[in-house]
């Protein structure tokens, strides 16, 4: 079952947790993109959650598209 | 929501909802039958049932599934449904379900299914939100949100070699 908590709730306790490294989330995020692009490891799953956190609401047009295992 | 009913549809506003979430279903590979029911389900939205065979398979969604949907905050109802798909692969693909039979607590399975709804999903903002999904739960369940990211990273990485 998909749960009751809203993706607001989710975004925002993820938040909250990445705040408990002590940097800014995105600013974490970010670092951890770049650390891992240098040593040629995949990215996809931090710059999802980089995304979530940017976006504030969704938005319903336009969307963007690319292939689900790209 | 879960205190009061939906409001009323007549026949032909459910029927078209019954028709978006047919649709949607089988454009993410759900296989079985699938039904729209107007009230409040304390689900999130949407039900897997699992049958004798994938053909007797149910998927039930929910009222809430569309006012989550008409939220700008919240899952869409595709990610809804592809959350939905991801319990039917995880008891029916040949090789995942053969991995986690029995193993599987109520989150993990939650985690799994979450990840794989994200690989089902054709909109990146979809496939984002359930890989928020997929990390929060993780986190909720004690995880750092370092290590938490870099599971779901690998279970990502293992989905995509086994479908």
């Amino acid at each position: 079952m998909m749960g009751t908590k809203t993706l607001a709730q989710m975004r925002e306790e993820l938040r909250r947790k990445l705040s408990e490294t002590g940097e800014d989330p995105i600013a974490w995020l970010e670092k951890r993109i770049a650390a891992h692009k240098t040593r040629n490891v995949r990215t996809d799953v931090l710059e999802s959650i980089k995304r979530v956190l940017e976006r504030r609401s969704r938005k319903k047009h336009p969307k963007s598209k690319a292939k689900a295992r790209a | 929501m879960a205190d009061r009913s939906p409001p009323p549809l007549t026949g032909a506003q459910r029927r078209i909802r019954h028709s978006r979430v047919a649709r949607i279903a089988r454009k993410l590979g759900f296989v079985g039958a699938v039904e729209y029911r107007h009230v409040y389900s304390k689900s999130g939205g949407a039900q897997y049932g699992q049958g004798q065979t994938a053909a007797d398979d149910l998927l039930i969604v929910y009222a809430e599934a569309f006012d989550r949907d008409a939220n700008p905050d919240d899952f869409s109802l595709t990610a809804i449904l592809a959350h939905e798909c991801g319990h039917q692969i995880l008891a029916r693909h040949q090789r995942i379900a053969r991995q986690v039979k029995g193993k599987l607590s109520d989150a993990s399975e939650e985690i799994l299914a979450a990840v794989l709804g994200s690989l089902l999903c054709e909109e990146v903002e979809d496939q984002d939100n359930l890989t928020l999904q997929a990390a929060a739960i993780l986190a909720d369940h004690g995880q750092s949100a370092a290590v938490a990211i870099q599971r779901i990273q690998g279970l990502r990485t293992l989905f995509e070699e086994l479908l």
